[in-house]
């Protein structure tokens, strides 16, 4: 954990989920996570809304892996898009379907273990 | 290395506050430009504050900077590296990283924009550090480019 501004108030940060295994209910490790995908909240947090993590992108590469170049349904040119094809591996999990964010041993535990196709933003 | 960017959009047409608008965390935030209302360049993203909910939802409370995000975000034997020799080089503690609130935060597209100015928010940048005790140092920095 690391300690912040507010008293008595324990947080986290996103480098501490880059990276870690993500795990099905059987021990099967499904991939490791590459980013963490954030959407508006309802409430609202000075200027605009809060963003709350609302899934995690999972694949079998290193985090950073294809430089966004698969977060697109449009890329181009398209070679550039034949070769994202060929190598995509990126899938998406649920923030609905985590267990347990397990932040000791660098996990995340799922309910079930499906991933879905990942999905542009 | 740093300056005035061009002259900002007037307040209210930024257009990176899009209803429902979605972010891939270290894609589009991580190692982005942070710039005060006036277009100055504040620093660059190095890592981000989660805080969790009663709920057990984890929610972006802070945008983090300097090396005490950057040297732990890398890890290893490297990270604590960088965060030693920062913090001997440094003139304070270097190990806590440069906090900005979540909530000084108005718009999100190829920079973050802030709504406080840069000489408010108390953030040490290691391009400031990098202009202060190296740039300015060299002969001629004084000197307007030609």
């Amino acid at each position: 954990m690391h300690p912040n501004d507010t008293p008595g108030v324990e947080t986290r940060r996103l480098g501490d989920l880059l990276g870690m295994r993500v795990v099905a209910p059987g021990g099967q490790e499904l991939g490791r996570v590459s980013d963490a995908r954030l959407a508006p909240g309802p409430a609202v947090n000075g200027a605009r809304a809060e963003l709350l993590v609302d899934g995690f992108l999972v694949s079998h590469g290193h985090p950073g892996s294809l430089l966004g170049y698969d977060r697109r349904e449009r890329q181009g040119p398209a070679i550039v898009r034949w070769i994202v094809r060929a190598i995509q591996q990126a899938r998406y999990v649920s923030w609905h379907d985590v267990e347990k964010v397990d932040w000791n041993g660098r996990a995340i535990r799922l309910r079930s273990a499906g991933t879905s196709p990942l999905q542009s933003v | 290395m740093n300056g005035a960017a061009a002259r900002p959009p007037e307040y209210g047409q930024l257009s990176a506050v899009v209803p429902g608008r979605r972010y891939d965390a270290a894609l589009h935030l991580l190692d982005r430009q942070l710039v005060d209302p006036n277009g100055e360049l504040v620093a660059k993203v190095d890592d981000l504050e989660l805080a969790e909910r009663t709920d057990g939802r984890l929610v972006v409370t802070a945008l983090l900077t300097g090396p005490g995000a950057f040297g732990p975000r890398l890890g290893g034997r490297l990270g604590r590296w960088v965060v030693s020799i920062w913090r001997r080089l440094s003139d304070h503690d270097s190990a806590t990283p440069g906090r900005i609130p979540f909530s000084a935060v108005s718009g999100i597209d190829s920079a973050i924009h802030l709504t406080r100015r840069r000489d408010s928010l108390g953030v040490d940048g290691l391009e400031v550090w990098i202009r202060s005790h190296i740039v300015r140092q060299l002969p001629g920095a004084g000197h307007a480019p030609e």
